[in-house]
């Protein structure tokens, strides 16, 4: 679990230092039952895996920091979260991170094939572990932004 | 004559890093967002080299390269792969069908121009 853990966490930083030249901070960790309830609102990139690891990973962004995502990365900001530019950056940003996930997994003998990313929005949005034995959640505070970037990553590991 | 390089990718945003990188060099990015469409642009644009992604809808990437190695007025296109899906496996896969480079995302510009020097022959910056 603390390798999956780690592996999140440079995933996601790696990520987004390479293609946007921010510095994420780790904030908040949890594991297994301890994981927060997700909160309404906002947009959320998910990608899964399926093979000797099944699993998805789950990116949950404000409207707000989203919108300031997408304009550090395309130069201008979106008229508003539910634009292409957004769902797009979204999702590769998710496919990305979780492509990352999968070569480190993959080195210690648990491989997947990708799935193209999904992207979702608006009230609503409910991400259950649902009894996956691998659940981690973790946050990252964004340079000038408000509120963090929530990722969470369930997942089940196959013989 | 400038070149024209193919970016195969179901991702805008991976479209926009590539042609933000090249387009200062004088390279012309053409682009199509699933490797279906890709393979009918290759054939129609003959691109001096292809940028393809694995994980794509309609047609995968390592569909679109085992059909532009088999295509006779493809076959001869240097492609490498951009890709987040960059485990051993996915490496291997390409190679054996012709890749001649493998990128990873995420990925720098320098990163995507020295894996491009590799391949071909690109435009000294003025």
């Amino acid at each position: 679990m603390q390798f999956i853990s780690d592996s999140v966490r440079e995933a996601v930083i790696g990520v987004f230092d390479t293609m946007l030249s921010l510095q994420l901070e780790a904030l908040e960790v949890a594991e297994g039952a301890a994981l927060p309830a997700p909160r309404n609102g906002g947009i959320v990139g998910s990608v899964g895996m399926a093979g000797k690891i099944n699993g998805t990973v789950y990116m949950s962004y404000s409207d707000q920091l989203a919108c300031s995502i997408v304009e550090k990365m395309i130069g201008e900001a979106p008229k508003g979260v539910d634009q292409p530019e957004v769902t797009d950056v979204i999702g590769e940003l998710a496919n990305m991170v979780a492509g990352d996930l999968k070569r480190r997994t993959s080195e210690k003998g648990y491989n997947g094939l990708l799935v193209p990313p999904v992207v979702m929005l608006g009230n609503g949005i409910n991400i259950d572990a649902n009894g996956a034995p691998i659940s981690v959640y973790r946050t990252f505070r964004v340079p000038n932004a408000a509120e963090p970037l929530a990722v969470r990553f369930f997942a089940k590991l196959n013989a | 004559m400038s070149k024209k390089i193919l970016s195969i990718d179901d991702s805008k945003m991976v479209h926009m890093v590539v042609t933000k990188t090249l387009k200062p060099l004088g390279i012309e990015v053409i682009t199509a967002s699933n490797g279906e469409e890709g393979v009918g642009r290759a054939q129609a644009d003959k691109p001096d080299l292809i940028l393809l992604d694995a994980t794509m809808p309609v047609m995968d990437g390592i569909t679109a390269l085992g059909k532009l190695k088999e295509g006779a007025d493809t076959r001869a296109i240097p492609v490498i792969m951009l890709s987040a899906d960059s485990c051993q496996e996915n490496r291997d896969k390409a190679t054996q069908l012709g890749a001649l480079k493998f990128i990873s995302k995420p990925f720098t510009a320098d990163t995507l121009l020295s894996g491009l020097k590799d391949v071909i022959d690109l435009p000294v910056p003025a």
